[in-house]
């Protein structure tokens, strides 16, 4: 797992705040917008990640979690679509204001 | 933009004016016929575009060497003909399942056999475009004539979402075409596109690689400048989805659904079954009557119409089976099954989707098989493959329904639930929980390690089933059924007869053996106890002995090698011969005729138990092995995992006679 929340530029600022994350720690019901795709990520990986519409600046909102927590179903793109955690702590994201999705 | 050539009829080589630039290829169609490829991602309603436009008229078969299945469309448009070919469901052309391999293969023409495209039908969903642009830009770099599909603006415009087709159009540079399936002859504009392949318009620069930046940015401007309004998520997907995908609610359902489903199967095909079982009952008197009592009739009742219709008996069940799986899958709940159950899938190293590849195995193996073909990762996939046979199929229902018959008495109940639908149900789920835990045990062995891919499934919204596609779904596997009735069951049903009944004895003979010639019944029987088949069964009787089947079952096992229904049919034939007139009641009450237990009753309820044990995993069917053979590439696979499942059949079986004998 990454490193968790650091306080983005405008912490202190007047502006909302920003959070950086990954997408598998925002929580449900919660908005964040993609900065990228980890360089963890194998190659064939990331491209079917970004080919899906996860580039930066995508907004993702997280819908739910399966029973067992994982998959969750996530809205991307006009489209609903379920994710495992092992790609979504690829996605590397930023969540603005106090909407904040802290983790658990 | 190109400018409008008349080219007429005939063939010319090139225009001048065709050539719009230098990303044309330098070809023009022949004016009498062309061959245009139809792709688009899963749930945009590609089959409907299909239908609409060819009007139903489909063939089907597979790619050459692969099995992806292959559905081909002839249109008349004009004196043109053009062959629509439709292709699997895909996101984009970076191939990542064999799925997507055949799509990205035929469309730049490197599959044997298969006519590289002369232009490209791209079908997207209008609510989901923006997810199409991935396909839509690789796809327009292919550098083939092209036009977009859209479909379902009914509901973009419901869920208040807007789009301007022609603004669409000339900001990609391609032509657009609306479709709506449920609207009859909408397929008229796409036909009338398809006879113009060669004023279709070009887009003047390369859309940008998909998955970048400026991609993202350039499908945002063209959406942009077709007054692009996104909709809004469907409201009432939402709200079923909230029940549907609760974690206790939605379990609670989910199961429901199963148990219900498998009800459903056995009570409500029931009486159906019946109506056909005396239709076949009456046909097979008729013979008779017409006929007279000899073996031409005989061959004819019996094993003709006994045998093979025992089998069609199913049809009805089978059927009813296709329906439900199709009305789950058009309804978009096989994928919430397969988000709830992915999970539990993981932890024996399987995603979601194995999942529905397992639950289309409730209906066959083949189509199961067929259904890994979208999953990404080789290990997963040769997994799933191999342990699907052990999932209950359509042909273990007829053997089933006979046994759970003679076991448990219909109108018993377990609590408020049908018995027989409930030992069925236990029967399918021994079957998914051996599926799995095979599945697991091939995935830790496998030494298959290719690129682990991402799990990723879209969530269509809920939408009303469509009764016209589901028939075509359902059809195919009837008439598939049907046709393995009327062949491999057929032949084996026949070859079954001559083993049962020669060789043939002379009147003489039978005196001398005491048996009246003119006692039809006895003179069958005779016949049958000392046929070929006869010594057949005999000599495996020290295979069998221990699992409490006397040397009819055997038969009836051997037989069942060919195909598991055959099973019935045979058992069907050696009572019919022993007692025409009622051959449920006189196989219930069979006995052994030689060994120790001389006299007893043969299916007992621990032969029963050891009988329905031994079918769970058992892989007879040489269809099954015939896929797997074409979809591994070698003789290898088939050969070990048919080993592997007799062996492991029968030392279940075992198990379940001692367990069964211990309890009785």
């Amino acid at each position: 797992m990454s490193e968790s929340a650091q306080p983005g530029p405008g912490h202190d600022g007047v502006s909302a705040t920003v959070q950086y994350s990954t997408l598998d720690r925002v929580r449900p019901g919660h908005t964040a917008t993609v900065v990228g795709i980890s360089g963890n990520a194998e190659g064939h990986v990331a491209h079917r990640l970004a080919a899906m519409g996860l580039v930066r600046g995508t907004e993702v909102t997280v819908l739910r979690a399966a029973p067992l927590r994982d998959p969750r179903q996530y809205r991307f793109r006009d489209t609903s679509i379920c994710l495992r955690g092992v790609q979504t702590s690829l996605i590397d994201v930023e969540i603005s204001g106090e909407a904040g999705g802290g983790h658990d | 933009m190109t400018e409008h050539c008349d080219h007429g009829s005939s063939t010319e080589a090139a225009c001048p004016h065709c050539d719009s630039g230098p990303r044309t290829e330098n070809r023009t169609l022949a004016a009498s016929s062309a061959k245009v490829a139809l792709v688009g991602a899963p749930n945009t309603g590609k089959s409907t575009v299909f239908n609409a436009v060819t009007g139903l008229k489909a063939k089907t078969g597979n790619y050459p060497g692969v099995t992806v299945s292959r559905t081909v469309g002839i249109v008349k448009v004009g004196d043109k003909q053009i062959t629509l070919e439709d292709l699997p469901g895909t996101y984009d052309l970076t191939p990542v399942s064999i799925d997507e391999q055949v799509v990205a293969d035929v469309l730049a023409g490197e599959i044997e056999g298969v006519e590289k495209p002369d232009a490209i039908v791209v079908v997207a969903d209008a609510g989901t475009l923006r997810r199409s642009f991935g396909l839509i830009a690789d796809v327009m770099s292919l550098d083939l004539p092209t036009v977009l599909c859209l479909t379902m603006l009914d509901e973009l415009a419901r869920r208040g979402g807007s789009i301007d087709t022609d603004k669409l159009g000339a900001a990609l540079g391609i032509p657009v075409a609306a479709i709506d399936g449920r609207r009859k002859g909408s397929g008229a504009r796409v036909r009338d596109l398809l006879g113009d392949i060669d004023h279709w318009s070009h887009p003047v620069i390369d859309p940008p690689t998909s998955g970048t930046e400026e991609w993202a940015a350039w499908s945002e401007s063209v959406l942009a400048e077709a007054d692009y309004r996104s909709p809004d998520p469907d409201p009432i997907t939402e709200r079923i989805d909230k029940v549907l995908l609760h974690p206790v609610i939605g379990t609670l359902i989910f199961f429901a659904v199963m148990f219900g489903f498998f009800q459903t199967i056995f009570a409500v095909a029931a009486p159906l079954q019946d109506y056909v079982e005396t239709g076949f009952g009456h046909l097979g008197d008729w013979v008779y009557e017409v006929g007279g009592d000899n073996w031409l009739t005989g061959f004819i009742a019996d094993a003709l119409i006994g045998g093979v219709g025992g089998v069609l008996v199913f049809v009805p069940q089978i059927a009813l089976l296709f329906v439900l799986i199709t009305f789950l899958e058009q309804l978009g709940y096989l994928s919430r099954a397969a988000f709830l159950m992915d999970r539990v899938m993981g932890t024996v190293g399987l995603e979601g989707r194995a999942f529905v590849a397992m639950l289309s195995s409730v209906a066959c193996a083949i189509p199961g098989i067929m259904a890994t073909r979208t999953m990404p990762s080789a290990r997963q996939r040769f997994a799933t493959m191999m342990s699907l046979p052990l999932m209950t199929c359509a042909a273990r229902m007829p053997v089933y329904t006979l046994l759970i018959g003679m076991l448990v008495a219909s109108e018993s109940k377990v609590w408020i639930f049908n018995a027989q639908g409930t030992v069925l149900f236990g029967l399918y789920l021994l079957g998914a929980i051996s599926t799995m835990t095979v599945a697991k045990i091939i995935s830790v062995f496998s030494r298959r390690r290719g690129p682990v891919m991402p799990f990723t499934m879209e969530m269509p919204p809920y939408r009303v089933p469509s009764w016209k596609l589901m028939l075509v779904e359902i059809w195919s596997p009837v008439k598939g059924f049907i046709r393995k009735a009327g062949t491999i069951i057929l032949f084996a049903t026949v070859v079954l007869w001559a083993l049962l009944n020669l060789p043939i004895r002379s009147d003489a003979a039978l005196e001398s053996a005491g048996i009246d010639p003119t006692d039809s019944a006895a003179v069958s029987t005779y016949t049958m106890n000392h046929s070929i088949a006869a010594r057949l069964g005999h000599s495996v009787e020290p295979i069998f002995d221990p699992l409490g089947f006397d040397w009819k079952t055997n038969v009836a096992v051997l037989s069942s090698l060919a195909a598991r229904e055959t099973f019935v049919a045979t058992l069907g034939q050696m009572s019919a011969a022993e007692d025409p007139e009622d051959p449920a009641a006189r196989l219930e009450e069979a006995r052994y005729d030689d060994g120790s237990n001389k006299g007893d009753k043969v299916f007992t309820p621990p032969t029963i138990v050891a009988l329905l044990v031994f079918f769970v995993y058992a892989l007879q069917c040489t269809s099954t092995l015939a896929v797997l053979r074409r979809e591994t590439a070698t003789w290898r696979w088939p050969i070990i995992i048919f080993a592997a499942y007799s062996l492991l059949a029968w030392v279940m079986a075992y198990i379940a006679h001692t367990i069964a004998v211990w309890v009785w």
